[in-house]
């Protein structure tokens, strides 16, 4: 009993749902798309259940953590950061009928505090690349030289500067990008497909159990 | 032109007919490979894949260090190809880590994972005979925006010194900030994604990389489970058919024969 | 291609200045690039842009020849960092339509997006929903959650939202009143914004609906589009540099075209640094004598 609920239920929803959604996007049949459409709002409310479970389970981590007395300064910042807005949020949403995307304080915590923040980390990625392709792109054989050529071709091509060293950059790097490249990830995006086309039926098959939270035998 | 019913007020989508033919004969590969596999008609093999060989050295590494191995699917939820590719590797390394009493710190992005990845963490210590392994708080679900779990997740590298970064999932732009992270903490890094202008970053940060496919076939790779192995030459037979087509109708095509395209835009 | 970390043997001690400047502190690697990024904004050079690119030239051409009230739908997927090479894309493309008599639907697939639409509309219009032309010409449904989900749904039925996002009823809009279908078909053009990939709404527009898409995305997701262009994505703005190109096709430059001396620098910075390290290496290896 116990191996039909944890094992054989979710394998067969799966299947089923998996089979239902490709029949909707392939099949015109009204009811069938109809159900279809539900089934598909239904996994999006499902979904955001899982939020609550997250944050129940990382509020009673950082808990513990104060309990504890370790990383009090941290746990405490991220616990406020994480509780007030919500609840205020959410107090202002059922009381007042206000949208958090208009309402002034989640509005001022985003955009004085998170929005920076994001535009700050993704900044650091100009440095990072910086310092990889300082010390990563080193012309150590044939295929290594020609990546490195290309990335300069496609880099100089892409800034104004490289147009006024020299007027065939862009030329050059259109025919990089639209040839090689073009083949290239054509190859990769198509490779994933296939291999999720039999990732898929492995699931259905109950070959591939990692997202059920089981290891293959 | 719209289709004729098939049953009913049922019909074909305009359109779709050639993809209809295609996806149920995608099915049929693969059902008949793994089939053919089972009797033992075939016996596939896959190519070594030094990526997922090196998850060995990677936890041993970890284990002699008597530092942490961080292991993170990205930013997708559980429905993504990626994270379940991820999962799969994840239940391998998970046991692993448990065998040798080495800790296991595992990130995320969204909380549908997170039900998941305890079930997975906690049924591989148990596989290993070492349930008390399985530490609930190196489950860390971290945050749902992408620079927020960036940064959690460099803190967590940085800070814990972990010796081996496995980032084997659903990447976006934070990519080359996991990597560099792993690699100022000295750690050994194995990557993994499907996201072709993410491999570029992973390639000339990480040690060993897995592009594309090698994500998703790592678990069959790893069980060696006659049946799945099987899928995925039912897989590579697809593949062939795919070239055979391209090849034919680019030809076809260059040459003024239209028809075969059209057909295969039914 | 192996990479950095533990794997990489070490050489022996570096004598010449082309051998240590490899094993440099990557700290000045930043603080040259800090340098170099930070003097052009604060006091631009002003480079010429150069020629338009092929890609931006085509998406521009299209939406010049769409008649007047054809439908653009503009899908902002811009969270906060990517904002900055898609917002200016964004703005421009919004001006074109707006000279054009275009009717814009906007909507947001992350919630991070939904003020840079209202930022946007500002910018052109001077005012988002208190406009007189909202509801008419321009529309702003708001967040629709689960990106290929809610892009489906709104592509079968573009009433699926019942409300934009201030609440008002769509069915009273005139915006709305003259569909043919109500579905993607009435489309002219769907562009998305933002740094993931276009994959998605070319499933859920163009294939089943025949609706062409655009990009206005980030450079490092431009690789990306290329199987696609140009016959499903008929044109793409390739990050700050399309962006910018935009701004000067519709004659008003703006925040991209002040960020090209800055990409200018850092590309070249980044390459003389790249020549720098190979020039290392080479000389090392000599010196090993593995050349």
């Amino acid at each position: 009993m116990s191996r039909v609920i944890k094992r054989d239920i979710p394998i067969l929803l799966l299947t089923f749902t998996a089979l239902f959604q490709a029949a909707d996007t392939l099949i015109e049949e009204p009811t069938l798309n109809s159900y279809a459409d539900s089934m598909r709002s239904a996994a999006s409310i499902i979904g955001t259940f899982a939020l609550i479970l997250s944050v129940t389970l990382l509020t009673r981590l950082h808990t513990r953590r104060l309990q504890r007395r370790r990383t009090i300064i941290e746990s405490t910042v991220l616990l406020i950061s994480l509780w007030i807005p919500l609840v205020w949020g959410l107090w202002q949403f059922s009381m007042g009928g206000v949208s958090p995307t208009i309402e002034p304080f989640v509005q001022g915590v985003f955009n004085g505090i998170v929005s920076p923040g994001d535009s700050t980390i993704y900044a650091i990625l100009a440095f990072f690349i910086a310092s990889a392709a300082y010390r990563a792109f080193r012309a150590r054989s044939v295929e290594a030289t020609i990546l490195l050529v290309a990335g300069i071709i496609v880099m100089l091509a892409k800034a104004p500067i490289g147009e006024s060293i020299w007027s065939g950059f862009p030329i050059l790097s259109d025919w990089i990008l639209n040839v090689p490249n073009r083949a290239g990830v054509t190859v990769i995006i198509l490779s994933a497909i296939l291999a999720s086309i039999a990732l898929y039926v492995r699931m259905m098959l109950g070959y591939e159990r990692g997202w059920m939270g089981r290891a293959a035998e | 032109m719209p289709l004729p019913p098939i049953c009913g007020e049922m019909a074909i989508k305009e359109g779709y007919m050639m993809p209809f033919i295609l996806f149920i004969s995608c099915m049929a590969i693969i059902g008949l490979s793994i089939y053919l596999t089972r009797k033992g008609v075939i016996k596939p093999k896959i190519r070594r894949l030094p990526a997922i060989d090196a998850i060995d050295e990677a936890v041993g590494r970890a284990t002699e260090l008597g530092r942490p191995v961080h292991y993170t699917v990205g930013l997708g939820s559980v429905s993504n190809v990626q994270v379940i590719a991820g999962l799969s590797i994840l239940s391998y390394v998970a046991r692993k880590c448990a065998e040798y009493d080495t800790r296991l710190i595992v990130t995320f992005s969204v909380p549908n994972v997170q039900p998941v990845v305890m079930d997975l963490v906690k049924e591989a210590c148990m596989a290993a005979g070492k349930p008390e392994n399985f530490k609930p708080e190196d489950i860390r679900w971290l945050s749902g925006r992408q620079f927020s779990f960036a940064t959690g997740v460099m803190g967590i590298i940085m800070r814990e010194k972990v010796a081996a970064n496995l980032l084997l999932g659903y990447f976006a732009a934070e990519s080359l900030i996991f990597a560099e992270a792993g690699f100022r903490a000295g750690a050994i890094q194995i990557a993994g994604t499907t996201n072709s202008y993410q491999i570029p970053f992973f390639v000339t940060t990480c040690d060993y990389t897995l592009i594309s496919e090698e994500l998703i076939i790592a678990g069959a790779y790893i069980s060696q489970i006659p049946e799945q192995v099987g899928t995925i030459f039912g897989q590579d037979l697809i593949r062939l058919i795919t070239v055979a087509l391209i090849v034919i109708g680019s030809i076809l095509y260059a040459v003024g024969f239209k028809d075969f395209y059209l057909w295969l835009n039914m | 291609m192996r990479g950095g970390g533990w794997a990489v043997q070490q050489s022996e001690k570096s004598t010449s200045l082309w051998e240590k400047l490899q094993e440099i502190d990557v700290r000045y690697i930043y603080l040259l690039v800090w340098i170099v990024v930070s003097i052009p904004i604060l006091k631009p050079l002003g480079l010429p842009l150069g020629s338009i690119s092929e890609e931006t030239m085509l998406l521009y051409d299209f939406i010049d020849h769409l008649p007047p009230r054809s439908i653009v739908v503009m899908i902002a997927d811009q969270g906060p960092a990517a904002a900055t090479e898609c917002q200016p894309g964004m703005v421009a493309i919004f001006r074109h339509c707006v000279e054009k008599d275009l009717r814009v639907l906007f909507f947001a697939s992350r919630t991070e997006a939904v003020p840079f639409i209202e930022q946007c509309m500002i910018d052109v219009l001077g005012a988002s929903k208190d406009h007189p032309d909202y509801g008419k010409l321009y529309v702003n449904l708001g967040f629709i959650p689960q990106y290929e989900i809610g892009l489906s749904a709104l592509a079968a039925n573009i009433f699926y939202t019942t409300t934009d996002a201030y609440g008002n009823s769509l069915k009273s809009m005139e915006f709305f009143k003259d569909l043919p279908t109500g579905t993607a078909k009435d489309w002219s053009l769907a562009i998305y914004f933002g740094n993931s990939n276009v994959d998605w709404v070319v499933r859920q527009v163009n294939d089943p609906y025949g609706c062409p898409v655009a990009g206005g995305v980030g450079a490092v997701l431009v690789s990306r589009i290329y199987p696609y262009y140009p016959q499903q994505v008929i044109g793409f703005l390739t990050g700050l540099r399309g962006s910018a190109e935009y701004e000067v096709l519709v004659g008003k430059p703006g925040s991209a075209v002040a960020g090209m001396d800055a990409q200018s620098l850092a590309h070249l910075a980044i390459i003389i640094m790249i020549i720098i390290g190979n020039i290392g290496y080479f000389v090392s290896k000599r010196r090993i004598g593995g050349f």
